[in-house]
C-alpha cells in the first residue's frame, strides 16, 4: 500500500460523516471542512541486490475549513489518527504550517508526515 | 577491446550460510579495499639515478565496513544477517565473496570484527558491519 493510501485509510477516505478526505485534489464543489492528501516526495532505501521496497514518503495532509480555529482543530484531530510506530511502518509529523488559501477562500493547515512503508 | 564503463549497482556481498554462499540483502554503498603491500627498501650504493629502490612485501588486507539495511529480528529474520551476527558473537570466520556488477568475484575468509547498529529517528536500521579479511584472496 502506498504511503498516501495508508494515510487515506487511517483518516477515513471518502467518509460522508464528518470531513471528506480526498486524494490529490478535492472535488470542486466540496463544502468545508475537508482534507486533501498527497505524496510530496518518496525516497527509496536503495541497496545493491534488489529493487528497493523500504521507502520514506513525505505525505502532505491539507486541512481546509472556513475559520482558522476550525482548520487548526481539524489538523489537531488528524495527528493522533496517524502518528505512531505502526507494524506497517512508523509515521511521524515532520512539520505543520498555517495558511489562508486565496484560491478557495479557506483557511488551511498543512501537516507534512513522514511515512515509512515496506513492500 | 572496447572500454565499457558500468554502473556499480548490483554488486553482491555473499556470506556462507550452512556451507552455501548466500547473498546478503540490504547492502548499501561500500568500498572493497584490495589491500596494500609492504615496501621493502633494497637501496644500495649501486642504486642508479639517485633513487631509492624497493621490492614489494606482504599484502596487508585492511578491514572494510559494509552498511546493511538490517533485519534485527534475527530469530525470524534473514539467515545471512543471522550468520553475520553469529560470526561476530562467536569470533569465527566466514567465507565471503564480493561479486561486482560486471561479474568479477573476490573471495576471502573474513572475521566480523565490528558491528554498529544505527537507530536514526528518520531512517532505517543500518548495521555497519566491519569485515577483516584474513589470508589469501582468490579472484575469478
Amino acid at each position: 500500500m502506498s504511503a498516501s493510501a495508508r494515510i487515506n485509510t487511517m483518516i477515513g477516505i471518502g467518509t460522508t460523516a464528518g470531513p471528506r478526505v480526498w486524494s490529490g485534489k478535492a472535488q470542486d464543489d466540496t463544502k468545508p471542512p475537508f482534507i486533501v492528501v498527497q505524496t510530496i516526495v518518496e525516497t527509496p532505501t536503495n541497496t545493491h541486490e534488489a529493487v528497493a521496497t523500504l521507502k520514506q514518503a513525505i505525505v502532505q495532509i491539507s486541512c481546509y475549513a472556513k475559520s482558522f480555529t476550525a482548520a487548526r482543530d481539524l489538523a489537531d484531530s488528524v495527528v493522533p489518527l496517524i502518528e505512531g510506530n505502526h507494524e506497517a511502518g512508523s509515521i511521524y509529523i515532520e512539520t505543520r504550517r498555517e495558511d489562508f488559501d486565496d484560491t478557495v477562500n479557506l483557511h488551511r493547515q498543512d501537516i507534512d508526515a513522514s511515512v515509512w512503508t515496506n513492500g | 577491446m572496447a572500454h565499457t564503463p558500468r554502473a556499480a549497482k548490483g554488486t553482491l556481498l555473499k556470506v556462507t550460510v550452512t556451507a552455501v554462499l548466500t547473498t546478503v540483502p540490504g547492502v548499501q554503498t561500500f568500498d572493497y579495499p584490495r589491500g596494500s603491500a609492504d615496501r621493502i627498501d633494497v637501496t644500495s650504493h649501486s642504486s642508479a639515478g639517485n633513487r631509492k629502490e624497493y621490492v614489494a612485501g606482504l599484502i596487508d588486507p585492511p578491514s572494510f565496513d559494509v552498511p546493511i539495511v538490517w533485519d534485527n529480528k534475527v530469530s525470524t529474520g534473514d539467515p545471512t544477517h543471522a550468520a553475520i551476527e553469529t560470526a561476530y558473537t562467536a569470533g569465527t570466520s566466514l567465507a565471503i565473496t564480493v561479486t561486482t556488477a560486471d561479474a568479477k568475484v573476490y573471495a576471502v575468509t573474513a572475521l566480523v570484527t565490528g558491528m554498529t547498529l544505527g537507530n536514526p529517528v528518520d531512517g532505517a536500521f543500518i548495521n555497519t558491519v566491519t569485515f577483516q579479511p584474513t589470508g589469501a584472496e582468490v579472484v575469478t
